[in-house]
């Protein structure tokens, strides 16, 4: 009952996506939607909170920025995207290791949830490092984790140890102090 | 009288140029060769561009209806808005015209009885909602007599179960087949996990309003198990005193209405999943008293009212399996029930209108030849019972008892084809048949262009048809005045869209549409000639042309705020004449303040309508709404509440009225205040 008008359409319509589906195709995986998943968001996060810390001077001055996964690691490729991308004048690298000892020394340390027992530990050795110390476990801002991630109606949303970060010589500006919950021993 | 600026040539003129326009890519992309097609990374999305500030705005950034499967909303072949459960916490918006009043293009009306939406220029009083679909979770909600979308207090769902609504802009049959016309409202609920536990609700407000909620929601132990149910409960005396002018007269009161404003609604709903598998029922139950004596009922007396129950059960199956190939089989049951009261002079006359479906549809998904997404599926209802009633009481005397059964069926494919970076193909096509008319055909193409994830371009053209609904074939009160025309035919519409989003920096987004709709075969009430009788027919032909504008922005601190603006010219291809309820211009203003560290916030909207012309020919006045609501949360575990006040200046505004009204206009609500508290434990 549409007439010519829609009919006409079809045929062309099916013309276009025969054309368009037949040629040697390369090996190209076709993207997938997906809902922004946690873990990406998470780095993305992290690599701008990074922005906002200030390390010694010493430190500062390095070429390079460690970023150190102890434990088991929950970001997997997420985190990759952040490899080479620039802080300042410092390249970020990224290491993953179940031990301090096997992660030698880093600028950032995230702490998995899997190492929850070892987390005073860890804050400990980073004073005199001058370590960030990262998380994403409930109740591990308290234990003096500087920033801690959680989950708050779908959005990520952080803690701040200021107290421990403080001790670690690191300095987090005041414009992420406003956007994340502070925690004072 | 013809309108100087945007004749018929010109939109003749646009339509050439998009279609040309639409040919000479196809033709670009063709040539390109395969191997410069590249692949965009797709491991990891990268997120460390956006500042801080946007980051913390993000969460699951995903549209389903526009294409069936969920995908993102810049991607989406359609001007697409998404009102979250934020938005209708933080403007205390109390039912789904509320919600659409604020949305761009959007303006509700009202008239006592039901609400009624108006999109891009296009309003027909009393034309109860067909050209829109309304689906809850991707359920078919318009029903199976009148083909209404109910968005008022008989909506089945409390507005406060709501996750998320999309606004589908422009023509979509060629997915969803009839009265995705105008516009589709995907309704998306909230799952067990969201409630966690029991919440309880109550509201309280002007007219001797009262509502209550509970709802309990859990997710439980096991793979994807969790369950929903939820129940309200409404009553309202509406408004104690109505003046209409048009009954000005001793033997009508001088015009004053009193205690005929009722109204009263009740609701459950459940939604239950395990694994692959979800149950999901709602039902509603609601009456209104008509206080405007429509249809010629006696004036400023009780009575005259309309009942509506709408109800329905989905199961549904939805997998993914390994290899990427999406199922979904849906099974389901709806049922709708009007009874309408009416009291004349001497004699109180009843109509009623029984409508049972049941139906089933299957829809699968699957990435073919790496860059081809494709979405098949068809559909089948079974509408067993179809029943129209009309008599008067003591004596019964019988004027119509019509009872019918029909079926459609349907299939649809649409295919997404990503020709190159950055550049999406979208085609989509859909058959139905019905047992009434016939056959009918509707397509959509879509192309979508981003640059730089900062800037979106989409060009659509899209076919869509109504299906003459059940009432409009065969409604009659026994010749009395209206006839039946079992003849009628879909109306169809013809749209072209023209959209441009781009993300400013400083946390600005633009979004720009130009459209344009021809409409053929508009269905409306006619005097037959030959015997003086109304009676539906085929005749009008409608077009539109316009353009929409919106800026939101985000500063920090938490404030946000939109400004819409739609400004559209239409004509009645007939008479060259504006339609009726078309207002030329449009606009929103919507702006949230939270402060206290977000445990108190403010949120403002202003909506703007222009001046509406009506079916006796007068003008409905332009006006301008201001809704203001504070919200409270934090202060005690659990607990939030806010105070609303509606149409904060008291501004006496007014809607076209359809033709059963003596009135050419109907007055809404003056200054209305609400206050509700939600506790969860």
């Amino acid at each position: 009952m549409t007439g010519n008008r829609s009919s006409r359409f079809i045929v062309f319509m099916l013309i276009v996506w025969i054309a368009l589906g037949f040629p040697a195709a390369p090996a190209t995986a076709f993207p997938e939607e997906k809902p922004v998943r946690e873990y990406d968001l998470k780095a993305a996060f992290l690599y701008n909170l990074l922005k906002f810390v200030n390390w010694p001077d010493q430190i500062q001055a390095r070429s390079h920025l460690v970023i150190g996964i102890l434990g088991e690691d929950p970001f997997g490729a997420s985190i990759e995207v952040l490899k080479d991308k620039m802080i300042g004048r410092r390249r970020i690298f990224i290491r993953r290791g179940l031990s301090l000892q096997a992660l030698k020394r880093c600028d950032v340390l995230f702490v998995s949830r899997s190492e929850s027992e070892k987390v005073e530990r860890v804050v400990r050795s980073a004073f005199s490092t001058h370590t960030l110390v990262v998380g994403d476990t409930a109740g591990f801002a308290e234990r003096g984790v500087m920033i801690n991630f959680f989950l708050h109606e779908k959005k990520v949303r952080f803690e701040i140890n200021v107290d421990t970060a403080r001790r670690a010589k690191l300095t987090v500006s005041s414009q992420v102090l406003k956007l994340g919950r502070v925690i004072q021993e | 009288m013809k309108r100087p600026s945007i004749g018929s040539n010109s939109l003749i003129f646009i339509r050439k140029q998009i279609l040309c326009a639409l040919v000479l890519l196809f033709l670009l992309v063709s040539i390109i060769p395969a191997d410069a097609r590249q692949r965009p990374d797709t491991v990891a999305e990268d997120l460390t561009s956006k500042s801080l500030d946007e980051l913390m705005g993000i969460e699951v950034d995903t549209v389903y209806g526009a294409s069936r499967f969920e995908q993102k909303i810049t991607q989406a072949p359609a001007s697409v808005s998404i009102i979250t459960a934020d938005d209708i916490r933080y403007y205390g918006y109390r039912t789904l015209a509320d919600i659409l009043a604020g949305v761009r293009d959007f303006y509700v009306s009202n008239d006592r009885n039901y609400s009624y939406i108006g999109s891009r220029g296009f309003s027909r009083p009393g034309d109860y909602n067909t050209r829109f679909l309304l689906m809850i979770d991707g359920h078919r909600l318009n029903d199976s007599i009148y083909e209404q979308a109910a968005i008022g207090t008989d909506f089945p769902l409390d507005v406060d179960l709501i996750d998320r609504v999309e606004v589908i802009r422009g023509a979509s049959s060629s997915l969803y087949g009839t009265n995705a016309f105008l516009g589709v409202i995907q309704v998306l609920t909230k799952k067990g996990r969201q409630v966690s536990g029991v919440e309880m609700s109550g509201e309280a407000g002007t007219q001797h309003t009262f509502k209550g909620r509970m709802t309990y929601g859990r997710r439980f132990e096991g793979p994807n198990t969790e369950i929903l149910l939820s129940a309200t409960k409404y009553r309202s005396k509406g408004s104690r005193e109505l003046f209409y002018p048009e009954f000005n007269s001793p033997d009508t009161g001088f015009g004053t209405v009193r205690g005929a404003d009722g109204e009263a609604h009740g609701n459950v709903f459940l939604n239950l999943s395990h694994g692959f598998l979800n149950l999901q029922g709602a039902f509603v139950s609601r009456e209104k008293d008509i206080p405007t004596a429509a249809w010629g009922t006696v004036f400023n007396q009780a009575g005259t009212k309309s009942i509506d129950d709408r109800g329905y059960a989905d199961l549904r199956f939805d997998r993914t399996f390994d290899n990427g190939l999406g199922v979904l089989a849906r099974l389901y049951y709806d049922h709708y029930r009007y009874d309408g009261e009416y009291v004349f002079p001497y004699l109180l006359n009843k109509d009623q209108a029984i409508g049972q479906s049941w139906g089933g549809e299957i829809k699968v998904t699957k990435v073919l030849f790496d860059r081809h997404r494709l979405v098949a599926g068809a559909e089948y209802t079974d509408y067993f019972r179809q029943d129209q009633l009309n008599w008067d009481e003591n004596p019964r005397v019988e004027y119509l008892d019509d009872q019918r059964s029909t079926y459609q069926w349907a299939a649809y494919l649409q295919d997404e084809i990503r020709l190159l970076p950055g550049l999406i193909l979208n085609l989509g096509v859909r058959f139905d048949h019905y047992g009434t008319f016939g056959d009918t055909t509707n397509p959509r193409l879509a192309l979508i262009y981003a640059f730089q994830e900062t800037t979106h371009v989409k060009l659509l053209y899209g076919e869509s048809f109504r299906a003459p609904s059940v009432y409009e074939l065969y409604y009659s009160d026994g010749n009395v005045t209206s006839k039946a025309n079992p003849e009628l035919q879909p109306e169809k519409i013809a749209s072209y869209e023209f959209i441009l989003e781009h993300d400013f920096p400083g946390q600005v987004k633009f979004t720009g549409s130009l459209f344009q709709n021809t409409i053929r075969n508009l269905i409306a009430l006619q005097t037959d000639p030959a015997d003086g009788l109304l009676v539906f027919r085929n005749v009008d032909k409608v077009e539109t042309a316009g353009i929409g504008l919106e800026f939101e922005k985000r500063w920090s601190g938490g404030i946000r705020g939109r400004i819409a603006y739609t400004y559209q010219e239409s004509e009645n291809k007939l008479d060259g004449t504006v339609p009726v309820a078309s207002p030329r211009h449009l606009a929103k203003m919507h702006v949230q303040i939270p402060f206290l560290n977000e445990r108190l916030a403010l949120s403002l909207e202003e909506q703007c309508v222009d001046s509406r012309r009506t079916i006796g020919g007068t003008d409905a006045a332009p006006y301008f709404l201001t809704n203001v609501t504070l919200l409270a949360k934090g202060w005690i575990s659990g607990l939030e509440g806010s105070v609303s006040v509606y149409n904060v200046f008291d501004k006496r505004y007014e809607d076209p009225a359809s033709q059963e009204h003596v009135q050419n206009t109907i007055t809404r609500d003056g200054r209305e205040f609400r206050f509700k508290l939600t506790y969860r434990f």
